[in-house]
């Protein structure tokens, strides 16, 4: 028998020269073929990614192909969009005719089921991201079609908006546990235990701070400091938006920050209480972290006038790998691959999706 | 077979890397590990699933997950037996990346290019009753938006008729409505439909605007929108449009939508510049006078501003209005005898039209 062997940090060989040369050869095909190529090219910004990421002493390996991508993205146009688009005709036709009662009870069913597919596509995009990781010649995966989680996701999210928001920490705990506990890399299932103790009132923070926000304003506005401070009376419509445009973009930072510190904070706790095997997981990024990355993201689009899209990969790639902390120690005996059948070309239709994160 | 080359394995069954030592010939892979157990691997099962900085890394077709990796440097006899990887994938590798860019660039500008000019052949084919089809389902019941007085309504289909004589035996009538909007603007829309915003009947009945001939710059607009049903711009506008959102659909940013927006815009501006000959002919046959609508055109170019530079003209969707005031001049002929498309009372019935249905349905009783 092998002894277990402790794990090290997990290292990043990669450089942003050679993820350029990738990404400047995507887009150029991507143009050539009207946007089709981007799936071929998404494959390949993946393999580089993956391929530099080295744990254990031993590389991730990507092993999707963009064929299945595509041939996703395509099936999910015709199964998706197509009824969807037939659906809105047919609505639109029972409303003309005066059907209105018929044209609602469609409408909300439609809108019941469009919203259990993107819980199905973000539970079979871990799934799909999984199956298609490598390491050490072990994948992931998921026995587990979604079905239920789908479901899930439509009453729990429901019952987070429908008690005004205060159960929605809760759905976001409770379906990452149902989520990762569907999920196993080898023969090792993850097991995620995350409790919603801690994030209640950081959502509430978040929850409040729209309303807080107007207040303050409002309490500005009639002292007279603004129109003060800019020594001007605003008498237009035009004028008084203009003066209030900073106070506006303050709040937006504000409002984000204080959401980003909720999900810093409840990523950081859900990473934590999920474990794989004899290994634990730790995500240390706190709030200013993850709003250097977005602030960041949006500078740098800007600053190249969109063309810096092409670098997000990369740097969020790197932001997950900085922060991520793995614990523990593996039998490397211990890890076999699943039971699982090896993952089918062009598995569903969902995969198309390729939402959510990993 | 050669001397032993150490090489890393994973079989694929668990996470364990085991130390082979390698030999190899012309057809297979051998692999023998520390107990002396051998693997033959043929070539033929062999892939290369990537070149690392440090090693080749092989699999095998036959089983999904095993690995063996081989370093960079190892013997040159060797590595030229390895498959080759794919880099940009299937057939870009075999013919080589710049020839495979200019032979999808080729091929995707044939495509936009077929999309953008397929629906003036495609869109005259699609029987009207389609058209109209769709277009009530698009535009629905407009009766709530309309304006509509029995002598408007009369004076809008003599008007219609006399400038649509030429109309071929099997199409519908073409159907005016006024609608209640300030908009100096009048469109086609899909079904033979022509809506004329009240905004453009009160600019051209405006004193300050036009100081005579009211009905004939009147006439003059409706006949260009008359050319866009006749000729069956509308049709060919929503084929080009469904086509091109369907080709540049594969973007996920809104470039394919700016070229998408240049490409239809050229044939836009060709449709309405044939719109306006349509319209400069029925003037001409019902004998009505295209002084006042090169005048409208006058008042609309000052309201333009300067012309504007050439790069802008490949966003606009109509030829600059001087340039259709000036045609519309050109038109008039000083021989021929005209005639006011309207007479006095027809065109203050549809001047009127909107503020006459507005109290008609004020007083209305049971009116809300």
């Amino acid at each position: 028998m092998s002894e277990p062997e402790s794990v090290g940090d997990i290292e990043f060989d990669g450089t942003l020269g050679e993820y350029t040369v990738i990404a400047l050869g995507n887009l150029l095909f991507t143009i050539a073929t009207l946007g089709i190529y981007r799936f071929w090219g998404t494959t390949r910004l993946r393999r580089y990614l993956w391929s530099r990421t080295i744990f254990m002493g031993e590389r991730l390996e990507w092993s999707g192909t963009g064929q299945e991508l595509f041939k996703g993205a395509m099936t999910a146009f015709v199964v998706v969009l197509v009824p969807i688009a037939v659906i809105n005709f047919g609505v639109r036709e029972l409303v003309l005719h005066g059907h209105r009662i018929a044209a609602t009870v469609i409408s909300v069913v439609e809108f019941i089921a469009f919203y259990t597919l993107v819980g199905a596509a973000a539970f079979r995009a871990l799934r799909y991201r999984l199956s298609r990781t490598a390491w050490r010649g072990i994948c992931g995966g998921s026995a587990d079609p979604g079905l239920r989680y789908s479901a899930a996701y439509v009453w729990k999210n429901a019952l987070g908006i429908a008690t005004g928001g205060v159960m929605l920490p809760w759905a976001m705990v409770s379906l990452w546990n149902q989520r990762w506990n569907a999920m196993s890399f080898g023969s090792w299932p993850f097991v995620a235990q995350g409790r919603v103790r801690g994030l209640r009132l950081r959502f509430l923070v978040c929850y409040l701070a729209p309303a807080l926000g107007f207040l303050a304003a409002r309490f500005l506005w009639r002292s007279g400091v603004v129109v003060t401070y800019f020594g001007v009376v605003p008498t237009t419509l035009a004028g008084r938006i203009l003066i209030m445009l900073p106070a506006v973009f303050g709040f937006l930072f504000v409002f984000l920050l204080i959401c980003m510190a909720y999900y810093a904070c409840f990523f950081r706790q859900m990473a934590g209480t999920t474990t794989l095997g004899t290994v634990e997981f730790r995500f240390t990024a706190g709030v200013m972290e993850w709003m250097e990355l977005y602030v960041g993201d949006v500078v740098l689009v800007v600053a190249t006038l969109g063309l810096g899209v092409i670098f997000l990969g990369y740097r969020h790639w790197r932001f997950y790998l900085r922060y991520a902390q793995i614990e523990g120690s593996v039998d490397f005996a211990a890890l076999a691959q699943s039971s699982i059948a090896a993952p089918r070309q062009g598995e569903g239709l969902l995969d198309a999706f390729d939402m959510g994160a990993l | 077979m050669n001397e032993a080359l150490p090489a890393d394995l994973f079989d694929g069954r668990s996470a364990v890397r085991q130390h082979v030592q390698v030999h190899w010939d012309a057809a297979a892979l051998a692999l023998a590990d520390e107990g002396g157990a051998a693997e033959h691997v043929p070539w033929a099962q062999v892939r290369l699933i990537d070149t690392l900085p440090e090693a080749f890394l092989l699999g095998r077709a036959d089983r999904a997950g095993w690995r063996l990796k081989i370093g960079r440097d190892a013997p040159a006899d060797l590595v030229a037996r390895l498959p080759r990887a794919p880099r940009y994938g299937g057939w870009v590798d075999r013919v080589g990346l710049v020839k495979a860019l200019v032979v999808c660039a080729a091929a995707s500008a044939a495509v936009v290019m077929t999309v953008v000019s397929a629906p003036g052949w495609l869109g005259p084919l699609v029987p009207v009753s389609w058209e109209r089809w769709i277009g009530d389902g698009l535009a629905g019941d407009m009766s709530a938006q309309t304006c509509s007085t029995p002598a408007s309504d009369a004076a809008l289909a003599a008007l219609a008729d006399e400038l649509d004589r030429g109309r071929p035996a099997d199409a519908p009538p073409v159907r005016i409505a006024l609608v209640r909007s300030g908009a100096v603007n009048a469109v086609a829309i899909p079904g033979a439909r022509i809506l004329v915003f009240d905004g453009l009947v009160q600019a051209v009945g405006s004193p300050d605007v036009l100081a005579s001939g009211a009905p004939d710059a009147l006439a003059g607009v409706i006949g260009h929108e008359l050319g866009h049903v006749r000729k069956r711009h509308v049709m060919q506008a929503m084929l080009r449009q469904l086509g091109l959102s369907f080709v540049l659909g594969g973007w996920k940013s809104g470039m394919g939508n700016m070229l998408g927006q240049m490409a239809a815009m050229r044939y836009s501006r060709a449709a309405e510049t044939e719109a306006d000959a349509f319209s400069r002919t029925r003037l001409a046959e019902a004998g009505i006078s295209p002084l006042p609508t090169a005048g409208f055109f006058d008042v609309l170019a000052r309201n333009e501003g300067p012309a504007s530079p050439v790069l802008a003209a490949y966003f606009a969707s109509h030829p600059g209005s001087a340039t259709r005031a000036q045609a519309f001049r050109a038109a008039f002929s000083p021989g021929q005898a005209y005639r006011p498309a309207l007479t006095e009372a027809q065109f203050s019935a549809i001047i009127g039209a909107c503020a006459q249905t507005w109290r008609l349905q004020a007083s209305a009783p049971g009116a809300t």
